[in-house]
């Protein structure tokens, strides 16, 4: 016995010192480097109390903006991913008779493109004067409808919402139909037999069985849209202006320009908020679950 | 008055049919139990009853009214699932209201039927409980409950039973046949066992390979049984089959010993035929006798079965009465002629 508790242990410290090591401590690191003025520009690194905080929630600045960008992209993605998801994934479970493997496979080809792909196709796809998307509007004579998609800082964030769902919809959908999935069909014989119309099946049947595969793609949606960063930087970088900015590309321009300390702020604060959510998600998470 | 009928009733999956031209009258009031072995296509039956599974072709009729093409909500049939199928996030109360709060009915009546189920069913303790929180059988009362709610015309059963563990089944047993007589209603009962349909059936239905085989009291079944097949299926320990030969006229050879046959015509002589003698009926103190040897003995306490073999090598189970034989031992089984059913080599009754 004695021996056979030694052994998890032993498994155990090599991970633990490398996880210590490589992610621990660099982080810790980060949040008290977030309290220097630790920069590009001078090889000094000096205590500065709150200053580098202050910069980031002063009115002068748009920081505050960048982490509004981030929630509206977090909350605006989860509804559309799910929203869709779930439709995509009702039509494969239920509509859709053959060619199920074929629309599958097509709807989440997108996930499988690299990111950066995905950025070149949508900023070819969106161009304002020779995009695809604004020629074919001209074409059917729907010039009124032509905008300037990634540039104009109106519509610059709600574009690159809509292009990470249609990159992003096709996981949550195998989630959601793997959920479908599980649902034993006798429920769904006893609600007809019940008098239960379709309507009434999705809102009594579905939903709340389906509710467990929905919490975790949802934890999903949450942390990938409050760190999200690379489909912006595709895309518009940020711009126009900061109109597209969140809360990742400022902390990676932060580190361009050399200003460490600022940067490292920007990652504690980032860090602080996902840590909140995180636990508020799981703790959601971690009601018991309904099936039997 | 709810008359279930069917008529012509077939049913294909792809190129399998599963259901050959079922033609089938239910009487209102009455306890009807499809029985047979698995993928006799009972099950499929019911479903078509019930209007889960269409009909490839033929007509149903509820209640004088064809519901061939109607919804399974719109037949006044209550349906019992193998599976219970209790949405699990809904409390007993839910469960059983579920039909009656989609179909928009007011709150009084709801509350009013609900109490009622729940009275009848002893389930008023339980209504505030998630179906997680109840045991099998009391799973059991609440999909039964489920469909005393809705009032319906007709109930059906999908192998409720077979879930339970051996002692609720026959408690179960009992309370669906006191249902059956409290509230009078047609009641059609899906089960692969053969005992719970001679228990609790008016009438029964014998289903092999998509055909109904027999329809009858359970004792006409049992003592008139039209084939071979019926013969083996109806009755435990199963009848026992001997082949025999027809010597002369009336006589047949089986086992060692000759009998003049029970039947008035359609022997041949030198035509081979199988005979069909229940366990129950070898215990007989005179008559024909047959001998074996014992292999195996079941002493049930106020009966017995001895597994034997005779000289020839045929399986015989007996029942015993009296001072219990060695194993090894020869015994003599004694039967009436009149006791014996005879079989034609294709499994057809010769009377």
């Amino acid at each position: 016995m004695q021996l056979n508790a030694r052994y998890p242990q032993l498994f155990t410290w090599p991970a633990l010192v490398l996880y210590t090591a490589f992610f621990i401590l660099p982080s810790l690191g980060g949040i008290v480097y977030a309290f220097t003025d630790w920069s590009s520009y001078s090889d000094e690194v000096n205590f500065v109390g709150l200053k580098n905080f202050r910069k980031l929630f002063s009115v002068d600045e748009n920081y505050f903006a960048y982490f509004w960008n981030t929630f509206i992209f977090t909350g605006v993605t989860i509804v559309l991913k799910t929203v869709f998801g779930l439709a995509l994934a009702l039509l494969l479970d239920k509509g859709v008779k053959s060619f199920v493997n074929f629309y599958r496979a097509l709807i989440y080809v997108p996930v499988v493109l690299p990111m950066l792909v995905v950025g070149l196709i949508f900023r070819s796809i969106l161009h304002p004067s020779h995009g695809l998307l604004n020629v074919t509007l001209r074409a059917v004579g729907l010039d009124v409808l032509t905008q300037h998609w990634l540039t104009d800082p109106h519509l610059a964030l709600f574009s690159v919402m809509v292009i990470d769902t249609w990159k992003g919809v096709g996981y949550i959908m195998v989630i959601l139909l793997a959920g479908l999935q599980t649902i034993p069909k006798e429920y769904y014989e006893a609600a007809e037999v019940d008098g239960a119309g379709a309507l009434a099946r999705f809102r009594f049947i579905t939903l709340p069985m389906l509710m467990p595969a929905i919490m975790v793609v949802t934890v999903l949606n949450v942390l990938y849209g409050l760190r999200v960063f690379d489909i912006v930087y595709a895309t518009t970088n940020g711009g126009p202006g900061y109109a597209s900015e969140v809360a990742q590309t400022g902390i990676f321009k932060a580190f361009s320009e050399g200003q460490y300390g600022l940067g490292t702020a920007l990652s504690s604060v980032l860090f602080v908020i996902l840590l909140f959510v995180g636990y508020g998600v799981i703790r959601l998470l971690e009601r018991p679950p309904a099936r039997v | 008055m709810a008359r279930v009928e069917l008529k012509n009733i077939n049913k294909s999956f792809g190129t399998t049919q599963v259901v050959h031209d079922v033609n089938l009258a239910i009487e209102h009031g009455e306890f009807t139990v499809f029985v047979g072995p698995s993928g006799c296509g009972k099950s499929t039956l019911l479903r078509m009853i019930a209007g889960l599974e269409e009909v490839s072709s033929g007509k149903i009729e509820i209640g004088d009214a064809d519901v061939t093409g109607e919804r399974a909500a719109d037949r006044g049939i209550a349906m019992v699932f193998q599976s219970y199928a209790l949405y699990p996030h809904m409390t007993v109360a839910d469960n059983m209201t579920f039909g009656l709060r989609v179909a928009r009915r007011p709150k009084p009546e709801i509350t009013e039927k609900l109490a009622s189920a729940a009275k009848i069913l002893r389930l008023e303790d339980l209504l505030a409980r998630k179906p997680a929180q109840l045991s099998g059988g009391q799973r059991q009362r609440v999909a039964i409950g489920r469909a005393i709610v809705r009032d319906p015309k007709v109930f059906l059963f999908d192998e409720p039973l077979s879930n339970l563990d051996a002692e609720l089944r026959v408690q179960m047993r009992v309370e669906i046949g006191q249902l059956h007589k409290v509230l009078g209603s047609t009641m059609i009962y899906v089960t692969h066992d053969q005992v719970e349909a001679m228990t609790m059936a008016d009438r029964i239905v014998v289903l092999r390979g998509g055909r109904v085989e027999q329809v009858g009291k359970p004792l006409e079944l049992y003592n008139d049984p039209v084939n071979a097949f019926v013969a083996g299926f109806i009755g435990s320990p199963r009848m026992n089959f001997l082949s025999g030969v027809v010597t002369d006229a009336r006589q047949i050879k089986v086992a060692g010993t000759e009998f003049v046959a029970p039947v008035a015509s359609g022997l041949v002589r030198g035509q081979t035929l199988q005979l069909g003698i229940r366990p129950e009926h070898l215990a007989a103190s005179n008559g024909v006798k047959i001998e074996a040897t014992v292999n195996v003995i079941e002493a049930l306490g106020a009966t017995a079965y001895l597994y034997t073999t005779t000289d020839s090598g045929e399986k015989i189970v007996a029942e015993w009465r009296g001072a219990l034989p060695q194993i090894g031992n020869r015994v003599k089984l004694c039967f009436e002629p009149g006791a014996v059913r005879l079989f034609a080599e294709g499994g057809e009754r010769i009377r």
